[in-house]
């Protein structure tokens, strides 16, 4: 680049503007205040606490209904193969004959 | 920047007691810097004062997206750059004037302006910058003015290493042929 072309600043401001500037965005960030979130306002490890209570105590609230939906099948199905098993051919066609002889008299 | 701890500041700035006083500092310490990137793009005074009160002003709103992950003169250029091509975008549309209107408008007022004090070696200078497209301009200026490295423009305009390093490259031989025209 041509030497003539310095790096020299041609622009300037008015005397005192950088001073006055700074003075004028205090006074408007004082009437202004930008709203902390919640978790910027209280100390960090209130915010860790109330986190940690949280999840144990959704944890509590979740994992009774889930296991005991869970037993409840896996009773059911135990008893199941515990009834099939015990009947021989023989008896589980004669329960369902009758079972569908009943049906059909209901039924007229 | 003698003085200032960049991570003393950032922590005041968390601090709902010390936030006012915190941001403050920070106007103090990047003000001029931001107002000269600004001043070399809009070239007005009155209209740099606009830009830089507007970038600031988004940076106290904005305070809480700053995560801390880059530099706050990082974040606060990115700001000021922003508000610049919008300034300048919004300065077109509402003129309407064609690029060439624009450059020579501009052009003029940096004759007439009481707050332009160089010769005219440094006029036809500016003249030349001028007539690059924005973010060329943007690019040049930062890198001849302000000094910037190649790797704290990316940060700051979102552009790779090289693409910046070619910017520059074209917009010097730009200036460099407007000059040679104008002798």
């Amino acid at each position: 680049m041509n030497s003539n072309f310095d790096k020299r600043n041609p622009f300037t401001v008015p005397d005192g503007y950088f001073e006055d500037f700074a003075a004028k965005m205090a006074s408007m960030t004082q009437t202004s205040m930008p709203s902390l979130p919640w978790y910027k306002k209280t100390k960090s490890w209130v915010a860790i606490a109330a986190t940690l209570s949280g999840v144990l105590i959704g944890a509590k609230l979740l994992m009774p209904v889930e296991m005991a939906s869970k037993t409840v099948a896996q009773q059911h199905s135990v008893e199941e193969s515990y009834i099939l098993n015990q009947m021989d051919e023989a008896s589980l066609a004669n329960y369902l004959c009758s079972t569908d002889a009943e049906g059909q008299t209901s039924n007229k | 920047m003698n003085g200032f701890n960049e991570a003393e500041w950032l922590a005041k700035l968390n601090s709902p007691k010390h936030r006012s006083a915190a941001f403050g500092r920070i106007v103090q310490e990047y003000q001029q810097p931001i107002y000269w990137h600004i001043r070399k793009m809009v070239l007005n005074h009155d209209d740099a004062n606009d830009v830089m009160q507007t970038t600031f002003m988004k940076a106290w709103s904005a305070l809480d997206s700053f995560r801390g992950e880059s530099k706050i003169s990082t974040w606060l250029f990115r700001i000021a750059v922003n508000e610049t091509i919008t300034f300048l975008n919004s300065q077109r549309n509402k003129n309407s004037y064609s690029t060439d209107d624009i450059e020579s408008s501009m052009a003029q007022n940096l004759e007439a302006d009481p707050y332009f004090s160089g010769d005219e070696a440094q006029l036809k200078f500016q003249k030349a910058i001028m007539k690059l497209p924005d973010k060329q301009r943007l690019v040049f200026n930062m890198k001849y003015f302000d000094d910037l490295k190649y790797e704290e423009m990316e940060e700051i305009l979102g552009t790779s290493v090289g693409a910046l390093k070619a910017s520059y490259h074209h917009a010097v031989k730009k200036i460099e042929a407007y000059l040679l025209s104008e002798i």
